[in-house]
């Protein structure tokens, strides 16, 4: 199976006539809608883009999103075996619990907050349902709020049936449970939420791996989920604002091919060694062993080219180390 | 296998251990020791209003201590261990929380003393915060009937009332009217520390405490540290209490009703449900707190659904009653919805 029998879901709200209004949502949509089509191998024929905007005030409800989803499964049915679901969500959201999210439809107000997406429930349901790998991105506030549930899919659900075989569903949160998820001015005038911004990055090549067998890179949930906490935290620390990176995994697989022939994105780091070092010895995070460089013995200060992710470079004989974590920003200097 | 072992400095301090593709291998309180294959790990360290993380590489045949994690400790109560501590804000949260600003007339009363605060700087508009009963009666407001000191970022209130559930009840930008529960208990205190951010106070984040009543606040005495480490730790599912608190919950000898609640719930989450334990435990909490909803809803849940084997009087007794206010812990409430569709089913 491969990406032509992938679907996607991406929804950026903006426009809540009875709510505060946000800037980012609808344009992070788009972002994330172009990379799908764009870099992901969707076809653009399975995106179904549901955008707020101020000609269609209220829109999208949660019935929309329902109608979308009606056309997921028409497709996907047709096709036979479908492989691989995206459902992307910026907007309003609440929490009322850790592994629990509302995502706020465009017609929600003060007194009808349960205009809202019970994104657990819908996952609960999806478990089920065509698409072994589910992939679902919530870039919206967790903050806690008892009373605000959601509603959840109208889907006759079957108590008896199992998830698929082999299946698995990764959710990424922008914010942990009770925190806002915040957007800002990162380029010029341009708003952006700062989970969409790292998520971008990482699947643009900031979280993609080299493919030894192809030469192409790889963008895998399996590097795409440290980067983005990390990133986030990079990103929220220097805005000044609480807001960590969440994620649950659930499902036989731990892991999710989610671009293939994207270009790891790499970072000239320097390093200083101490005196007599003969050799820079780099492994990753499963200590394997990465880079090695043979150094003349006067060399006090190497250069290394190295894709985002962790490492631990040791120099020898002296043994001497240090572990660096490399992101889009950034020192890339050590002194070991 | 090489060793990796976490020590974080507190006794409550919440300690992970994530490979490197996030995934936790192992988690406690305090001090951890786990096995791993050689590799790079991060060590996670969480105290009340601070985290830190280390970045380990364990290399072949060597075994790894990580010891330096730099925690500076937080809390919405005035602890002097705390990063925001003001001497003021101490001073006030002793006189105020011994005071008694509202009365409210009725039987087997408690006391509430509820603190908004910041860091020790100003804000220019009042936090809008309302005592209510359940039936939206306003008891009390605390920027009118407490005191409040808004250039020291300091409010608080004591009010005396008849045991039972109440409302706190707040402004929330874009949002309306949002209340949370609160429970008072005849003879204790209900004491409730909430941050008081920029951009609002952080109810949510509150820190929930109960003393006996004539103690107030004393930051010596209540280990309010301990209580939010325990708390923080809830909300993310996890269970964080000392060896000497997890002990005592499943001794049933803890004094602390809120250690209590938490402990419990903290096990009913985690999937480990020894029934004849919580049992133990919810005897000690109803022994402590008789009116709590939460204790009343947790021995409850010490009875398997199918009531078998048969109840204990005293449980029937309980649970012929009706819940006429909500438990204090959402995961309560949870439960309690839960519990009572399958005593339908």
């Amino acid at each position: 199976m491969t990406a032509t029998s992938d679907a996607a879901l991406v929804i950026g709200i903006a426009h809540y006539p009875r709510l505060n209004r946000l800037d980012g949502p609808v344009a992070d949509a788009e972002r994330v809608a172009d990379w799908l089509v764009a870099r992901g191998g969707l076809l653009a024929a399975n995106l179904e883009l549901v955008l707020s905007d101020d000609a269609a005030e209220g829109h999208p409800i949660l019935q929309e999103i329902d109608d979308a989803f009606d056309r997921i499964f028409a497709r996907a049915r047709s096709w036979g075996t479908a492989r691989r679901l995206y459902v992307y969500f910026a907007g309003h959201g609440c929490s009322r619990e850790i592994e629990h999210v509302a995502l706020l439809m465009a017609n929600a107000d003060l007194d009808r907050l349960n205009r809202a997406m019970n994104a657990a429930e819908y996952r609960d349901a999806l478990a089920q349902r065509l698409f072994p790998e589910q992939i679902y991105l919530f870039d919206c506030c967790r903050n806690y709020d008892r009373s605000v549930t959601g509603r959840g899919p109208e889907w006759t659900f079957d108590d008896s049936a199992e998830p698929m075989p082999d299946s698995i569903q990764v959710v990424l949160y922008a914010a942990g449970f009770t925190e806002y998820a915040n957007e800002r001015n990162l380029i010029y005038d341009h708003r952006r939420g700062l989970f969409t911004e790292a998520l971008i990055e990482g699947l643009n090549g900031a979280a993609a791996s080299g493919d030894l067998s192809g030469g192409d890179g790889i963008v895998s949930t399996a590097r795409l989920i440290p980067y983005l906490r990390d990133r986030l935290d990079q990103l929220t620390r220097a805005e000044n604002v609480r807001q960590h990176f969440w994620h649950e995994i659930r499902g036989a697989r731990s892991s999710v091919v989610l671009a293939t022939g994207v270009t790891p994105w790499r970072r000239s780091v320097t390093v200083d060694v101490p005196a007599g070092t003969v050799r820079l010895v780099v492994r990753d995070g499963n200590y394997a062993r990465v880079l090695e460089k043979e150094l003349a013995a006067s060399v006090r200060s190497v250069g290394v080219e190295l894709e985002l992710t962790e490492y631990t470079l040791t120099a020898e004989p002296s043994g001497a180390s240090a572990t660096i974590r490399l992101l889009a920003d950034g020192p890339t200097a050590v002194s070991l | 296998m090489p060793q990796l072992s976490v020590e974080g400095p507190y006794e409550f301090t919440d300690l992970r251990i994530l490979d490197s593709q996030m995934s936790e291998i192992a988690s406690g309180t305090r001090r951890l020791v786990v096995d791993v294959s050689p590799g790079i790990y991060r060590a996670e360290a969480r105290v009340p209003g601070a985290i830190d993380e280390r970045l380990v590489s364990v290399p072949e045949g060597r075994d790894v201590h990580v010891t330096d994690f730099k925690l500076s400790l937080d809390s919405p109560a005035p602890v002097p261990e705390a990063r925001t501590y003001h001497q003021d804000h101490g001073r006030w949260a002793v006189s105020t929380s011994h005071a008694i600003h509202v009365r409210v007339p009725g039987q087997s009363p408690g006391r509430l003393f509820l603190t908004v605060r910041t860091d020790g700087s100003p804000r220019n508009s009042p936090p809008g915060i309302l005592v209510m009963t359940r039936d939206r009666e306003v008891l009390a407001s605390l920027n009118q009937d407490g005191l409040t000191e808004h250039d020291a970022g300091f409010c608080a209130i004591t009010l005396e009332l008849p045991a039972g559930t109440y409302v706190l009840a707040q402004e929330e930008s874009g949002l309306g009217l949002r209340g949370q529960a609160v429970f008072v208990e005849h003879g204790w205190q209900t004491q409730i520390f909430a941050p008081w951010d920029a951009r609002d106070v952080g109810l949510s984040r509150a820190l929930v405490s109960m003393v006996p009543e004539d103690q107030g606040f004393r930051s010596s005495a209540s280990r309010y540290e301990y209580v939010e480490a325990a708390l923080d730790g809830l909300a993310s599912g996890r269970v964080v209490l000392t060896p000497d608190e997890e002990n005592e919950l499943l001794n049933a000898k803890f004094e602390n009703p809120m250690l209590g609640m938490i402990g419990a719930y903290a096990y009913i989450l985690r999937g480990q449900i020894d029934y004849g334990r919580l049992a133990i435990i919810s005897r000690n909490l109803l022994r402590l707190l008789p009116n709590s909803p939460d204790a009343r809803l947790l021995a409850i849940l010490s009875s398997s659904p199918r009531h078998d084997p048969p109840l204990d009087p005293w449980l029937s007794d309980l649970m012929q009653r009706e819940f006429d206010a909500p438990p204090m812990f959402a995961l309560g409430t949870d439960r309690l919805i839960e519990r009572a569709a399958e005593d339908i089913t």
